[in-house]
């Protein structure tokens, strides 16, 4: 009988622990996990809302939006538009909005710069043409999303080509991949940076081009469980204070802003 | 209930097709998977038989460090050969890292502990009688360490059984330092990750079907060799 009444109060004493913060899942691609700007963003939120326990999943966008349809998540930050653009139209969205915005960069094996042309389109193609190694995501990502967008613009399809090497992984590996078998990689920029100081590979220069630009969306699941400690978050995100936060962790993490804050 | 069952019938019709790509996963699973065991057992037999029959010094602390070793993270096998590989680490000239031979040297160093520690249970288990015949022979070491392997065959099957077992299901050291690259590192246990993170609940069922037929098929064959021997 006495241990039934010890196991009663540890269970108790568990359970309390467990049920006094809310939880909230927030999922999102592995770029934003991956570049360490979500965490700092996550913890500073959680010293000022001790009842709010966000708990942060890495993921590619296909994944993330598949676990916002399962229930899986309660907030969800994605970057392939037009993957969004179904969840919505599924009505599974309580609010649809733009967070954040950064860049894509083609990386490759250092001292390859010259010789590239200036366009991404036109290196893409000059990469088919030489057969130069590249490595893809190739995991339904928005970063996977947009590389299939360029190649599909430089009139090249790559599926298949013993030059170029799927990982189906998340942005951090398949860098370290690129980075070893000495091969061009799309990446967005803050996941580049976050790994750079252990990687040979170099930013390929490129003229500026809006198709280069990454937006980040962030989607509130209607009906989750902690559907408004989502939204809270996701409005905090957008806010003033928010943008403020959003700018002093990128100048902690990379000393120059490189996710522009989107909120109004 | 339809949720599972829509995954199951994937999975189904998925393994009914078996195209070229699932072959090459599947071929490639065996064969890291068969050398990495092969190596295991070809170092940590004679390591387990000398451990188990051995009284040096040193002992102790060497059974201590296999059976340490025994419970290995795989992912931690893969970060340290992943790190002598890195093109700027020690081995980084062999420049093999991504590639199939850096998996078979992660999976070796998880499957050398283990073929060591079960043969060193096994052979340390030998009755007094047998062992104070097997000294009697006054043999070398190496032949009483045949004999011993061979009187002690069940475990020893069991030490090779478990080294298999170990490298076929882990999927830790295999994506850290092979990169799950299709057509080149892609296993079986690194395509039910991606698969899984995908969605693709089907095709990851499949996959993992096919992983325990594969294990079913090679257990299958040790354990008919472990009784084999044991009645002859």
């Amino acid at each position: 009988m006495k241990r039934i009444g010890l196991i009663a109060a540890i269970a108790a004493l568990v359970l309390s622990a467990c049920a006094t913060p809310v939880r909230v899942i927030v999922a999102a691609g592995t770029t934003l996990v991956d570049s360490d700007i979500l965490d700092g963003l996550v913890a500073l939120y959680e010293t000022d809302h001790p009842d709010v326990d966000l708990s942060v999943v890495g993921e590619s966008t296909a994944q993330v939006l598949e676990l916002g349809r399962r229930g899986g998540a309660d907030l969800l930050i994605t970057h392939a538009p037009d993957l969004e653009a179904d969840f919505v139209a599924e009505g599974l969205a309580a609010s649809y909005e733009p967070v954040l915005a950064s860049r894509f960069v083609l990386a490759g094996p250092a001292g390859t710069g010259p010789g590239i042309p200036s366009t991404v389109v036109d290196a893409l193609r000059e990469i088919a043409r030489r057969g130069d190694l590249f490595v893809s995501r190739s995991d339904g990502s928005g970063t996977h999303r947009k590389e299939l967008e360029l190649w599909s613009l430089a009139g090249v399809d790559p599926a298949g080509l013993p030059w170029y090497l799927e990982t189906g992984q998340g942005m951090g590996l398949t860098l370290q991949v690129a980075d070893q078998r000495q091969a061009f990689v799309l990446s967005e920029l803050g996941a580049f940076l976050a790994a750079a100081p252990f990687l040979s590979l170099e930013i390929v220069p490129l003229r500026d081009d809006p198709v280069l630009v990454n937006p980040y969306q962030i989607i509130v699941v209607k009906g989750s469980p902690a559907e408004s400690g989502a939204a809270a978050f996701a409005a905090w995100l957008r806010s003033a204070g928010g943008r403020a936060a959003i700018i002093s962790a990128n100048r902690d993490l990379f000393g120059e802003v490189v996710y522009q804050p989107a909120g109004s | 209930m339809s949720f599972i069952g829509d995954v199951l019938r994937e999975a189904v019709q998925l393994l009914s097709q078996f195209g070229a790509e699932l072959r090459g996963v599947l071929w490639l699973t065996l064969v890291v998977s068969l050398l990495a065991t092969a190596i295991g057992v070809a170092l940590g037999v004679p390591l387990g038989t000398a451990l188990g029959l051995g009284r040096f010094r040193g002992r102790t602390p060497l059974l201590v460090a296999v059976n340490t070793g025994m419970g290995m993270p795989p992912v931690l096998a893969g970060l340290v050969i992943l790190l002598l590989l890195w093109r700027d680490g020690p081995l980084g000239s062999w420049g093999i890292l991504f590639t199939p031979q850096a998996m078979v040297l992660a999976q070796s160093l998880l499957a050398i502990p283990i073929a060591a520690g079960v043969t060193a249970g096994a052979v340390g288990g030998l009755s007094p009688v047998a062992r104070e015949q097997l000294s009697a022979l006054g043999l070398g070491k190496t032949a009483t360490g045949w004999i011993a392997v061979r009187e002690a065959w069940p475990g020893v099957a069991a030490a090779v059984a478990a080294a298999f077992g170990r490298v076929v299901s882990e999927v830790g050291a295999v994506l850290v330092v092979g990169g799950n690259i299709e057509g080149e590192t892609r296993v079986l246990t690194t395509a039910i990750v991606q698969e899984t993170r995908q969605a693709q609940f089907g095709a990851a069922l499949a996959l993992g079907i096919l992983l325990m037929v594969l294990a079913l098929l090679i257990n299958g064959a040790l354990t008919w060799l472990q009784l084999r021997e044991r009645t002859s």
